[in-house]
């Protein structure tokens, strides 16, 4: 999305005045890589905590059969009685 | 682009956006339900919502957000790599929308199941909710809209690079002009 003109000014937008030295990098956009750093560390720590499972297998439960075209896979109990 | 063009692009990358954001919203309180009832009729009820949420709503408008959204930037001043915020914007788009279609695997699993006569009331309580993709989604799609109306500042180098050639290119017109 951008705003009503969708162009930046030419000068002063930026805050980068002329020089020949390139602008350093902004001290939000250092604090979202140290976010995104943060939340894919998490994220892989879950998955590995979660013992790897990730997607439709964790919401099956042990010894069911994946396949849903079998009703016959939820009627039955998971262990012989 | 032209400025009747740049408007209508921008229309279309707004509704959108905000379209997708407004999905979400629906997706989360089905998602929500999911988590706090343990009525079998409301859970069937609301897997198949969030089934066809996700697959016709939430699916098309996503990848309409981020086309329209690439197309904006190419077609504007802006760029797609110049400014730290459209470039940010973009990698979180890209991300969500590749979240989310590895998430519709799981979505379309549980909407099956409950479309299934067959499946027992237990099962479907035991077949767990979304929430933290859903969650999650909404808070990356919020800080996305967050990045676009403020608009923080910061050149990448590229941008920065691009900048100074237009500089200095303007300053050899001036030059030529005068003598």
């Amino acid at each position: 999305m951008s705003d009503e003109s969708g162009y930046p000014k030419t000068s002063g937008r930026d805050g980068a005045p002329e020089r020949d030295v390139p602008p350093s990098t902004p001290s939000w956009v250092k604090a979202f890589g140290i976010a995104a750093i943060v939340l894919v560390l998490l994220i892989l720590i879950l998955i590995f905590v979660g013992g790897g499972k990730h997607g439709p297998g964790r919401h099956m439960g042990a010894g069911t059969s994946s396949r849903l075209a079998a009703p016959a896979a939820y009627l039955l109990p998971d262990k012989p009685l | 682009m032209r400025p009747g063009l740049r408007n209508l692009a921008l229309t279309v990358h707004i509704a959108c956006s905000v379209g997708w954001i407004g999905a979400v919203a629906a997706y989360l309180v089905l998602d929500l339900t999911v988590a706090t009832t343990s009525n079998a009729q409301t859970l069937r009820a609301s897997y198949l919502g969030m089934g066809l949420i996700a697959e016709s709503v939430i699916r098309p408008l996503a990848f309409a957000a981020l086309l329209t959204g690439i197309v904006q930037s190419l077609g504007t001043k802006w760029g797609l790599f110049r400014h730290y915020w459209v470039l940010i914007s973009l990698l979180i788009t890209v991300f969500a929308v590749t979240v989310l279609q590895l998430e519709l695997s799981t979505i379309r699993y549980l909407a099956e199941a409950a479309a299934n006569p067959g499946t027992l009331d237990g099962r479907l309580r035991a077949l767990g909710n979304t929430l933290v993709h859903s969650a999650g989604g909404m808070v990356v799609l919020l800080v996305v809209t967050f990045l676009n109306v403020y608009k923080p500042r910061g050149l990448t180098r590229y941008g920065w690079r691009k900048q100074q050639e237009a500089r200095r290119r303007k300053l050899e017109q001036r030059g030529v002009l005068q003598r």
